[in-house]
């Protein structure tokens, strides 16, 4: 049913403006890639905390976060370009021009005519997006190898060279800078902080990916397990890095899980053994002492959303609470029995704030140059002043301190995570959305029998739909303008905070499948104007 | 051409309906379009090549003669090509798999007169090779060297239809004369049996119409009277046509012209 030479000659019209689009929108994105700055959107969103601003930026805090704009807009108005010129050039232009009646008077039937002509516009869409998508994929794995393995941070890169290593080698083998005092000083000076706080992140960012790369393991194994168990929701299959945070006991289960652990850690399988015993009795203790453990033992529902949570409601109550927050702090402080968990209580920000301010007028410099280097606070003079101030301890003051380090590099590394199935999703809802889009110029153009009127229709729809996201962006309220774009079936913010998207891609793919059906059928019934 | 369906009745070539079968009569059916608005970015070479695989043709042997037939380039780019050029293009591509039905909507117009002469030719040929030829055009000559049967269209009805014979070799003739003197004139008005539509009598001249049976009666009468010259008004397809166009005749009256000659 495909005519090759239709296809052929389609291509021939069309190359050009395909290459330009694909060229220019893999560079787009590429340079928005490339020129990602993780440590200072991470400060900037750091800072504007609970602000007005925290929503907004929120969005730049990771990688793919950024692209939003790419997402929505960028993409958008340069998918519609070409969709909108092809499908005009397709159609309505041979049927005006009437160069179709040399096609028409030839055997091929007018259903493989059209049918040629839209696989074209759908596959060449494809191909670009697929192209576009692979750029960006190949953008940021030059720039940061955060596709295939973990990203190269400036810390890595230090100690790269101190140690004498490739870089990618050592980023897999974290524990070869623990174990080396000199890479140790040089890893924590590239990334703004003292070896004492330097070694609680790298600790910290050890143990986490031994859950993680463990935790992934375990969710293999499962799934082989309870493959044909329709009783298993896909999420309880699933095993998080988090819910192995809280159940390590899961990992005594398989050889495998404490292999891939041990190999992060840079020890045998029997000395990780015994580091996740070791856990796992820390961990009673602490459920043991805890008056709420409620939230410690139900793990199925989805830990990620109730920190979240937790983190919201947190930060409301800071904000009409203001005036208790230190005393409460402080009591938690003292209650609190595992340094962790003292720390990463939310309304600690306030208190850092606090001892920011007091550090720098202690050493009489800038907030902000305390705030980009917070070993500052270390000092023994800001110290002083801080200990008057808070009311704190010069120890708490001081692991606070590590703490807020830590977790800013922390931030920065999340922000680096390249998240190859958020990509993938980002990727196919942004082709489906813009095969929406082509489908209405499509059939426009196979609809109408003069080319300006399906311009006008072909390409006005899916422009007007672009300037409602537009406006809807710049506006960021939603005051029924959502309603009006199909650019909203595409939810970017939902993939990038795992919410419900799916419903949205599939709308658009009927969409697609609908259009491309009613021109294909409409084709082959309509009168030409030849 | 199975582009438009007919608003009423059928239309069959070949015995297959041009609407359902439209992509398997194409086989037997050779099209000039009358616009040349050939597909974008193409040089010829490329869109014989194009449309001899829409066509699925491998054997290019009478592809070839008919570019050596019409004298055609093809290795130019069509944007840059003349409008004879296009022209003969289209005539190529239409005849390329040797059609037993043509149909050709104006397919002189642009070429230089030699090329519609061997146009001509080439037309007469395939006639003679027991082709079917539709052919529309708006140059009388062109139809008059070609064509067995004439339609006239009007506003998109036919308003005529006549075989091209009976336009040659029409009995009816129509003759004008003009006599040296007035008293001449006046003489054979008086001693005439034949009906004179139109006289003119500042220019001693008249119109008559006769038959070729009468031919003899006529030089029988003009014998007594002197002559200046006496010249046939030949009954063309222009004139015919002009008929319905310019005069707003209608059918019947168009038809009664050509039984009698009368201009």
């Amino acid at each position: 049913m495909l005519s090759k030479p239709i296809l052929k000659q389609s291509i021939q019209a069309n190359w050009k403006l395909w290459l330009i689009i694909t060229i220019v929108a893999s560079t787009i994105l590429s340079g928005f890639i490339i020129s990602y700055d993780a440590a200072g959107f991470a400060s900037i969103a750091a800072a504007a905390e609970g602000t007005a601003f925290s929503n907004i930026l929120s969005s730049l805090t990771s990688l793919l976060g950024s692209l939003e704009n790419f997402y929505k807009l960028i993409s958008v108005i340069l998918g519609i370009v070409y969709v909108v010129f092809t499908a005009n050039n397709l159609v309505v232009n041979e049927v005006d021009s009437g160069s179709l009646a040399y096609t028409l008077s030839t055997p091929i039937k007018r259903s493989s005519v059209i049918l040629t002509k839209s696989l074209y516009l759908i596959l060449s869409v494809t191909l670009m997006y697929l192209i576009i998508s692979l750029a960006g994929l190949g953008a940021s794995q030059l720039q940061f190898n955060n596709v295939t393995g973990y990203p190269i941070t400036d810390d890595v890169k230090a100690a790269a060279e101190t140690l004498n290593q490739e870089e990618r080698y050592l980023s897999e083998r974290l524990y070869l800078i623990q174990e080396d005092e000199h890479a140790m000083r040089e890893a924590a000076v590239a990334r703004d902080m003292d070896t004492e706080a330097y070694a609680i992140y790298l600790e910290d960012l050890i143990r986490n990916r031994s859950y993680k790369e463990a935790a992934e393991i375990i969710t293999d194994e499962r799934w082989d397990i309870y493959e044909d168990d329709d009783d298993m929701e896909d999420s309880d299959i699933e095993i998080t890095t988090e819910e192995l945070l809280e159940q390590p006991e899961m990992l005594l289960t398989s050889n495998d899980a404490l292999a891939a652990g041990a190999r992060i850690h840079g020890i045998s399988i029997n000395d990780y053994r015994e580091l996740v015993v070791g856990e796992i009795d820390a961990l009673e203790v602490v459920e043991f002492e805890n008056t709420e453990p409620v939230e410690e033992e139900t793990p199925e529902i989805e830990p990620v959303e109730t920190e979240e949570n937790q983190e919201e409601t947190d930060e409301t109550n800071e904000n009409e609470e203001s005036e208790e927050v230190e005393e409460t702090v402080v009591v938690q402080d003292t209650v609190a029995s595992t340094p962790q968990r003292e720390v990463s209580e939310d309304n600690a920000e306030l208190l850092l704030q606090t001892v920011i301010d007091s550090s720098a007028t202690a050493l009489d410099i800038n907030s902000e140059q305390v705030r980009d280097n917070l070993t500052f606070i270390k000092d023994p003079t800001a110290l002083a002043l801080s200990t008057q101030t808070t009311g704190l301890n010069t120890d708490q003051i001081i692991m606070m301190a590590n703490h807020a380090m830590v977790s800013s590099a922390r931030s920065v590394d999340r922000a680096l995570e390249f998240d190859v199935e958020t990509y993938f999703w980002l990727s196919l809802g942004l082709l489906l959305l813009i095969l929406a889009m082509s489908s209405i110029s499509f059939f426009a153009s196979t609809l109408f029998n003069r080319t300006g009127l399906a311009l006008a229709v072909g390409g006005g729809i899916p422009f007007a739909f672009f300037l409602i996201t537009m406006i809807q962006q710049l506006m960021d309220s939603a005051n029924g303008l959502e309603y009006m774009t199909i650019t909203t079936l595409f939810d970017t913010d939902a993939i990038l905070s795992s919410g419900e998207f799916g419903w949205g891609l599939v709308a658009l793919g009927a969409i697609a499948f609908v259009l491309y059906t009613a021109s294909n059928i409409l084709f082959t019934k309509k009168d030409l104007p030849l | 051409m199975g582009f438009s369906k007919p608003h009423e009745g059928e239309l069959s070539i070949n015995g297959k309906d041009c609407w359902k079968a439209a992509a398997i009569i194409k086989y037997d059916v050779g099209y000039l379009p009358g616009e040349l608005a050939f597909p974008k970015n193409m040089t010829g070479d490329q869109f014989i090549k194009f449309m001899a695989e829409e066509r699925q043709i491998t054997d290019m042997t009478h592809t070839e003669e008919l570019k050596n037939i019409f004298e055609l380039d093809t290795s130019e780019d069509i944007k840059e090509m003349s409008l004879g050029t296009k022209r003969k293009l289209a005539v190529v591509t239409a005849f390329m798999h040797n059609p037993s039905v043509l149909i050709l909507d104006e397919p002189t117009s642009g070429l230089d007169p030699v090329m519609q002469e061997r146009f001509i030719q080439f037309i007469l040929n395939e006639k003679a090779n027991g082709k079917t030829i539709l052919l529309s055009s708006h140059i009388f000559s062109e139809v008059d060297a070609t064509c067995d049967r004439i339609a006239i269209i009007k506003d998109g009805v036919v308003v005529s239809t006549i075989e091209a014979n009976q336009l040659k070799q029409s009995t009816n003739k129509a003759f004008k004369i003009e006599f040296s003197s007035f008293q001449d004139y006046q003489t054979f008005l008086e001693d005439t049996k034949f009906t004179i539509p139109i006289k003119r009598p500042d220019q001693n001249q008249v119109k008559l119409n006769l038959t070729d049976e009468k031919m003899q009666q006529l030089f029988i009468e003009l014998s007594g009277v002197k002559v200046n010259f006496i010249s046939e008004i030949k009954f063309t397809l222009e004139d015919y046509f002009m008929d319905f166009y310019d005069r707003k005749k209608t059918v019947a009256a168009g038809e009664e012209n050509l039984q009698h000659g009368l201009h």
